[in-house]
């Protein structure tokens, strides 16, 4: 019975890490496609989304998906990133500087 | 007194000079500009030939293109368009009912901005306005049906000059200067603008293609693109120019396309129609 018991607890302390690990990388992966989404929505609304970030957040959901949060969650970071410099360049309002004068 | 007055006429000029450096430019000022630094940066170019993109600035392109145009890849596609443009519509009515001159050379006018709705209308959008119109189902933008009948169309207007109008209406000069800062604007990334490729660019070469210069670029379509096997439109064009750079591109006949468009043409005016044609 002891031995039930113990070998119960040992199994929990040693799996338990591991699911909260699962989790907290789970999370981290919802806020930063959470966060890629929106970025990349509002470089939309500016008329200029860049088809590789699309790409990107197309495969991390696909990642998180299967399960794999620790590929899903790397990726959405970079989604993020790209999204941000999708951002920045269509607020450049240096357009007309290209114009023959 | 005088000294005052001298001062203060001097302020003016200076003022309203730099007011003019700030300002945006008309449309003409805009098309006279884009026309000189086409000039200038290709002087052996006779300014017509302009129309026929990269083979006015590739010599050993051109002689292929020449020998091509023999037997043209669009040939079979044109003969399409003008029988679907004869083809009486359900209700015995049929293209030439819905355009000036029944339908033949006009592409030169298009496109046009509609006051009435306050719209660019370009010629395909008014090819599937008419089939609406007549109860017939609208034809996809990018290739096949339409690609023939706007071939046509275009072949019947072959040598006329181009006369995009932007007329004095405020909603006309916005859809110019939307066009215009799309054709400008970097986007993709690859951090291109269509003026990276088309004006600074124009004549070099992007691996295999020799760029075209954008004076005169939208005047043969649609194109027969060896690379499609097939007829385009000018949108389908534009869709893949955003996706070479890896923007997300627009649907064609997007109000932004249609702008990209009117301003484009514009500042192919006074140039002639020379669609449909060939390209790599």
């Amino acid at each position: 019975m002891y031995r039930i018991l113990f070998f119960t607890l040992l199994a929990s302390s040693t799996l338990l890490p591991f699911t909260a690990y699962a989790d907290s990388t789970q999370a981290q992966y919802e806020h930063a496609q959470q966060m890629a989404v929106a970025t990349h929505e509002e470089a939309g609304k500016a008329g200029n989304q860049w088809t590789t970030t699309s790409d990107v957040l197309d495969a991390a959901e696909t990642a998180a998906k299967t399960g794999d949060y620790e590929k899903a969650m790397t990726l959405a970071q970079r989604a993020q990133a790209l999204a941000k410099l999708e951002l920045a360049q269509a607020q450049d309002g240096d357009w007309q500087k290209a114009r023959p004068e | 007194m005088r000294k005052f007055l001298v001062f203060g006429v001097a302020t003016a000029i200076i003022g309203l000079s730099m007011l003019g450096g700030v300002a945006q430019a008309s449309p003409k000022q805009d098309l006279q500009a884009f026309r000189e630094y086409f000039k200038q940066r290709f002087t052996k170019v006779d300014t017509d030939d302009f129309v026929n993109g990269p083979y006015a600035v590739d010599a050993d392109m051109r002689k292929q293109w020449e020998s091509l145009n023999q037997f043209p890849p669009y040939s079979f596609a044109l003969d399409e368009g003008e029988e679907l443009f004869n083809t009486p519509f359900g209700n015995g009515k049929s293209y030439a009912d819905c355009f000036a001159n029944g339908g033949k050379g006009i592409r030169q006018n298009y496109p046009r901005f509609d006051e009435a709705t306050g719209q660019v209308v370009t010629l395909e959008l008014a090819i599937n306005q008419c089939r609406k119109d007549n109860g017939e189902q609208p034809l996809p933008y990018k290739k096949g049906k339409i690609a023939a009948i706007s071939a046509y169309m275009a072949s019947t207007s072959d040598g006329k000059r181009f006369d995009i109008k932007v007329p004095d209406n405020s909603l006309a000069l916005a859809a110019y200067q939307r066009g215009e800062k799309f054709y400008y604007e970097r986007r993709g990334q690859l951090n291109f603008s269509c003026a990276s490729c088309h004006n600074q660019n124009a004549g070099q070469k992007i691996r295999a293609d020799t760029l075209a210069p954008a004076m005169g670029i939208v005047a043969s379509f649609p194109i027969h693109r060896s690379k499609w096997g097939e007829l385009g439109t000018l949108h389908r064009r534009f869709v893949s120019c955003n996706r070479n750079v890896r923007s997300e591109p627009f649907p064609p006949q997007s109000e932004t396309y249609r702008d990209l468009e009117y301003f484009l043409t514009y500042m192919s005016n006074g140039l002639p129609v020379a669609g449909p044609a060939s390209r790599p």
